[in-house]
């Protein structure tokens, strides 16, 4: 009975003077920015836990008179964002803030509670007409028709009455190879619309080109350029290993198919004069796609300078590249070992143990031996 | 006469040779462990094939404080000192009439008479949810000096302060140490440290707790060290601790999420006596991004 009495005081002293914890968790999905949409009505739950004591749930809705919070329900509310369609936000990015804080009493001299709060971005988009635009052109092979994706996204509450645009394609030299006019097409307010015109490339030869495209959007003009490939089933050379030592080397080659359709079977072979001094492993590529290819040379010539010739095939095709190969002299280097030291490795301990028990072992039978143990 | 039994001593060599094997295997599986997947299952994909899981992730923006109050009790000033200084975190100072400013730690800082001088702990904040905070603290009741305790401070003397610390040895200030009792594991690294970690002047948002109410990230004077470990007078108004509206420095991760906030007062010999207990109420706010 004593000795419960005791224990029963220690715990009332452990409570008494064990520090306090105030903790407080709010619980949500992410929203991301919210798009302000007059007329519009979207609700977030949320849930708070890890306190015990009353909290106050409020929302720094900013000029939004009709961002609320729900009635709270086992610790879960919602956060409401009410857009009346006849409140004026002024267009901007505002940040509201939904904050949880204790709601506790202290009589101590100081004291203090914790809260949190999550901040959301709300965006007011432009009261008058205005427009984000995206042009693709995607890159070809030779001989087929080019296929554009011209996208306008309405960034403004107003409808749009006509959109229209213009797309001019360009080879590399800046000339003018043909103009597109897509229809006139009306565009809602924060709605988009996709012009897909067709140009006829199947004439023009492989190459860099450039596509520009001009917006109108009832009297208001926007620009956008991108650029696009007509490409034919070869493989181009971008790089290789140009500096080697004399003897045994990695050779790395990177190639770039050109065609807009995989390319099976690709791999190279290097010639110095007649002979063969490596052939790569095959590889495939996807269309337009960059690859590396590796392997070990073993040079058998001096220091200098030497052409060569690196054969790309793909396809069952070939194509031959003339490259220079720079032998240079070997620089003597100092050795430096990065082993770890033995009393640094994962050996070292278990090697430590296993002695120190057989040690332990000879130890005993020589005690048993002198002593007359048998 | 001594009589080892046997079985000791194949006990003792069966040992051994489990001790061999299982450096034999773990030796092993080092060496060839990167190459053929190791001897051991793994978490490495050796084959795939289709399946659909359908997956909600909440982001939990959480906030923890392990000490809820730090009272000083009631007391006086010794009649031959000036002032008396407590700290929450046990460092007081007797300011004695003669000039002389002693340090002490606990009871033994004699100008401050039946005050509770033994603090040892101040307000351990921690960010236990999984997405990055600010810190802030707003400050309720009676935030001033005057409001608080009253009297007459000396020229240059906070009268009422707050500092922070990371809660990591050494990890930033030197000589700093950790306040027991993080909700996750202590801290190995300095806690609030967004932005750029570049030291070189002219590299603005860098380093720390910014509790100096320094406006500007771009002074280098206080450049990289924005109150770490440095009081600053309680600001009624409240201020941001680490990070801001648009800066969430506090991170998540469990060995760089927690600082202490140590709190300073000093008691004037002029002090009114007051049968009313005046209090200061401190919220410490942490606050998540809309993005995360």
């Amino acid at each position: 009975m004593k000795k419960n009495i005791i224990y029963l005081l220690l715990l009332f002293f452990v409570l008494l003077y064990f520090p306090s914890a105030e903790a407080l968790s709010l619980i949500g999905k992410s929203t991301g920015p919210i798009t302000y949409i007059p007329g519009t009505f979207q609700a977030h739950h949320y849930a708070y836990s890890d306190t015990n004591t009353p909290v106050n749930i409020y929302v720094d809705a900013g000029p939004f008179s009709h961002i609320r919070v729900s009635e709270v329900v086992d610790n879960q509310f919602d956060l409401i964002f009410d857009f009346p369609a006849e409140e004026y936000i002024p267009s901007g990015e505002y940040r509201l803030a939904l904050s949880i804080s204790e709601n506790s009493e202290s009589t101590a001299a100081i004291s203090t509670q914790v809260a949190v709060s999550k901040i959301f971005l709300v965006k007011v988009l432009s009261y008058k007409k205005d427009v984000n635009i995206y042009l693709n052109s995607p890159s070809i092979n030779q001989g087929n028709n080019l296929t554009l994706s011209l996208t306008v996204e309405s960034v403004g509450y107003p409808d749009i009455d006509a959109v229209q645009g213009k797309i001019t394609i360009h080879n590399s030299q800046q000339e003018l190879l043909g103009t597109i006019f897509t229809e006139t097409k009306s565009l809602p307010g924060l709605e988009s619309l996709s012009f897909t015109p067709t140009f006829d490339s199947s004439k023009l030869p492989a190459g860099p080109y450039e596509v520009r495209a001009i917006v109108s959007y009832d009297g208001k003009f926007k620009t956008v350029n991108t650029t696009f490939q007509i490409g034919n089933i070869d493989l181009q050379l971008l790089n290789y290993s140009s500096s080697l030592l004399p003897g045994f080397n990695d050779f790395s080659i990177t190639v770039k198919n050109n065609w807009g359709n995989s390319l099976r079977n690709v791999y190279a072979k290097l010639f110095v004069g007649q002979q063969e001094l490596l052939q790569t492993p095959s590889m495939n590529l996807e269309p337009w796609q960059e690859g590396k290819m590796k392997a070990i040379v073993q040079i058998p010539f001096g220091p200098g300078v030497y052409q060569g010739i690196l054969k790309l095939f793909f396809e069952g095709e070939q194509k031959e590249v003339p490259i220079t190969l720079q032998v240079v002299a070997p620089t003597p280097t100092l050795f430096v070992s990065e082993k770890k030291s033995f009393f640094e490795s994962f050996y070292f301990i278990p090697t430590l143990v296993v002695l120190f028990i057989l040690l332990v072992i000879l130890s005993l039978l020589i005690i048993q031996k002198r002593f007359g143990g048998v | 006469m001594i009589k080892i039994p046997d079985s000791f001593l194949v006990l003792l060599l069966l040992f051994a040779v489990g001790v061999t094997a299982l450096t034999t295997i773990v030796g092993l599986s080092q060496h060839f462990g990167l190459q053929a997947g190791g001897l051991w299952l793994s978490g490495a994909v050796s084959s795939t094939s289709l399946g659909e899981v359908n997956l909600t992730i909440n982001t939990v923006t959480a906030f923890t404080n392990q000490r809820t109050t730090i009272d000083f009790g009631s007391g006086y000033v010794n009649s031959s000192c000036n002032f008396c200084g407590m700290d929450s975190n046990g460092q007081n100072i007797s300011y004695y009439t003669n000039g002389s400013n002693i340090s002490s730690t606990g009871y033994a800082a004699t100008c401050c008479v039946t005050f509770n001088t033994s603090q040892s702990l101040g307000f351990l904040l921690e960010n236990t949810g999984n997405v990055n905070l600010s810190v802030g603290y707003t400050c309720g009741a009676n935030c001033t000096h005057a409001s608080f305790i009253g009297g007459d401070l000396a020229p240059g003397m906070g009268g009422l302060q707050i500092k922070v610390t990371p809660n990591a040895a050494n990890a930033i200030s030197p000589g700093s140490w950790q306040q027991a009792g993080e909700t996750g594991a202590t801290d190995t690294a300095g806690s609030c440290q967004g932005g750029s970690s570049d030291d070189s002047p002219g590299f603005s948002h860098s380093i720390g707790w910014n509790i100096t109410n320094s406006s500007s990230y771009t002074n280098q004077t206080d450049y990289g060290r924005f109150g770490n470990n440095t009081y600053a007078v309680l600001s009624p108004a409240g201020h941001w601790l680490c990070g801001n509206a648009t800066l969430y420095w506090l991170d998540s991760a469990d060995t760089k999420d927690a600082a202490v906030v140590d709190i300073n007062v000093t008691v004037p010999a002029t002090a009114p006596v007051t049968s009313v207990r005046n209090s200061v109420r401190l919220t410490f706010n942490g606050t998540s991004s809309f993005s995360t």
